[in-house]
């Protein structure tokens, strides 16, 4: 079995609000001098994709990623999980919130791998397009599975489970497929052993290039007209109180005053 | 006359989500001087066009087929790439819910088109007649705004960013419509597991208290469980009280989670992350009970308290007994 877990490199989520800029005139946020790191969701993919490598005989997991030069930090990142093999798709650009450029250059690389299982995160912690992994499934004509938290090989090929409303479900199905997979307690990504980590810094990144498909890579059907920071205009009113007892009364008060209790 | 067409996806009877975006499409509709339009799809469809059309679909799009009994994305799939291609809609929408997620981005990409996933609004440009959609981005901490290339625009609408229609009986025209062949679910199903809710559903609480981080742990819940039970509210939770194993996943709130707009948000121990704050921004009151006076919540609750939840909780419930 050929895993193929995608990962994207973005800009820090935990940035706090009040960091987080963005370019004149340019529709997008500042880096420079901002922590890059790999995509949250993504990280639950990686580690679904280990633990079933782990449950199958002769699996291995290749980590993919779109990007710069500098995107390869992410997968030796996967390479100091044990990811067994990585693989950048070089393009400069920041796609923004045109995943369709983004699944075919992903797609391509899956045909190129002869992948079995493609996992990627439900979105991405930048621009929160949420398609990446199902149009991927369509470029290739796959099944595709959402919102999954974990796989497990099964009688009749792969056992997936996938979150509900509320709750979840079990279900089969068989190689190949896409699975877009969401958080959980169990996929919370493993930490890489320090050895392990200096070693990934020595293991060598395939490049695949796009060549062929250059020319699909124009707009990909949506146009970013604008991008704004929204003005929030709230004023947190802090509850006067010398002790807890004093604070819950005030705070009882100023609720009945507002009349939502 | 061009069609806004409203995806619903439920069976028998229309959810909140459907009302929402039946709402949404007929304000789309009127400024696009469009007609209204539902798809409705299912083993046996009547009950849900003779809803839909109480609500002010005029066009009615029915797919029936006993494989479409329960849904399945591949089946729903062929159904709408059908009826989109027999109504040519000048918009597709949906909820951003479990099935508006991964139907819209599949439709949109078998119609050769792109799509956009919980969008907040939508204005139409009155010389170009393109639809500019705003859907935020980085978590919450923009705004974008987008228009997608061609007809249709395939959309999901995040719940709870539009009213529910109203009743308005309109004598709908119903049109049949036969995929050409719908492909069999290439999932099997083992087994579904439903939880079972104690008390209000999250997303219809009037008072919803919240738990994250700053709670150390699963037992710290039974508190936030008494004073929600007191109140006739639900139990929410942050990612990171989820990822951490000490509530299911059902729990948590935020742009991945559940969207609330109960009249009280009570945020205890939860630095506000915007990815929370966005499951939680259309409350009428954000209460922050958070020890980190410097915490990002407190700049997006109406009311704060600074301190230990474990010092404030407990005569909070005493005193909510003795007034409710």
């Amino acid at each position: 079995m050929q895993i193929m877990v995608c990962l994207k490199q973005i800009l820090d989520p935990e940035l706090p609000p009040r960091d987080f800029r963005l370019k004149q005139g340019e529709m997008a946020p500042v880096t420079e001098g901002i922590p890059l790191v790999m995509s949250s969701f993504d990280q639950n993919a990686l580690e679904v994709g280990l633990q079933l490598r782990e449950k199958m005989a002769g699996a291995t997991l290749t980590a993919v990623t779109v990007g710069p030069e500098g995107a390869s930090d992410v997968l030796r990142k996967a390479l100091a999980v044990k990811a067994d093999q990585a693989v950048r798709v070089p393009l400069e650009q920041d796609c923004k919130l045109s995943s369709r450029i983004v699944a075919v250059l992903l797609a391509n690389a899956a045909r190129q791998l002869r992948a079995d299982l493609v996992l990627c995160g439900r979105q991405a912690g930048d621009w929160d397009g949420s398609q990446v992994g199902l149009t991927l499934a369509e470029e290739l004509g796959w099944p595709c599975a959402n919102l999954v938290t974990g796989i497990e090989p099964g009688p009749g090929g792969l056992v997936l489970r996938r979150e509900l409303e509320e709750g979840y479900e079990l279900i089969e199905g068989s190689a190949p497929l896409v699975a877009v997979v969401t958080n959980h307690e169990t996929n919370v990504l493993r930490i890489a052993k320090v050895k392990d980590t200096m070693a990934a810094m020595r293991k060598k990144v395939e490049i695949f290039e796009p060549d062929g498909i250059k020319a699909d890579l124009q707009g990909g059907g949506i146009e970013l007209v604008s991008l704004e920071i929204p003005v929030k205009e709230v004023n947190c009113e802090i509850i006067p109180g010398e002790d807890g007892r004093e604070k819950a009364d005030n705070l009882i008060k100023r609720l009945l005053e507002l009349k939502v209790l | 006359m061009s069609l806004v067409l409203t995806c619903l996806t439920d069976h028998e009877k229309l959810s909140r989500d459907s009302l929402e975006v039946l709402g949404a499409g007929k304000i789309l509709a009127a400024e696009l001087g469009a007609r209204l339009a539902a798809a409705v799809i299912g083993a046996e469809t009547g009950a849900l066009c003779a809803a839909a059309g109480e609500y002010g679909a005029s066009k009615i799009y029915s797919v029936q087929d006993d494989t479409l009994e329960q849904y399945y994305c591949e089946g729903y799939l062929a159904a709408l790439e059908a009826v989109c291609r027999e109504s040519e809609p000048a918009a597709v929408l949906f909820v951003t819910n479990t099935q508006g997620r991964e139907l819209a981005p599949r439709l949109a990409r078998r119609l050769g088109k792109a799509a956009l996933v919980d969008c907040l609004n939508f204005s139409v440009n009155r010389e170009t007649g393109c639809i500019i959609f705003t859907k935020p981005v980085f978590g919450g901490k923009a705004m974008a705004q987008a228009v997608l290339g061609g007809f249709p625009a395939v959309v999901a609408l995040r719940r709870r960013s539009f009213e529910p229609a109203q009743p308005e009986q309109v004598e709908p025209e119903i049109i049949q419509v036969k995929p050409a062949s719908i492909p069999p679910n290439p999932f099997k199903l083992i087994e579904r597991v439903e939880e079972q809710q104690a008390g209000v559903r999250l997303e219809d609480a009037r008072v919803v208290v919240s738990g994250g981080q700053g709670l150390g742990g699963p037992e710290n819940f039974a508190m936030l469980e008494e004073l929600a039970s007191l109140l006739g509210g639900a139990v929410g939770a942050s990612r990171v009280a989820v990822d951490s194993g000490w509530v299911s996943s059902s729990k948590q709130v935020g742009q991945t989670g559940k969207i609330v707009a109960p009249d009280i948000y009570l945020a205890v121990g939860i630095s506000g992350a915007c990815q929370h704050l966005a499951g939680c921004s259309g409350s009428k009151v954000i209460v922050a009970i958070n020890t980190d006076p410097e915490a990002p919540i407190f700049g997006a609750a109406r009311l704060g308290v600074v301190g230990d939840y474990r010092d404030i909780l407990p005569p909070l419930i005493e005193k909510v007994k003795e007034i409710v």
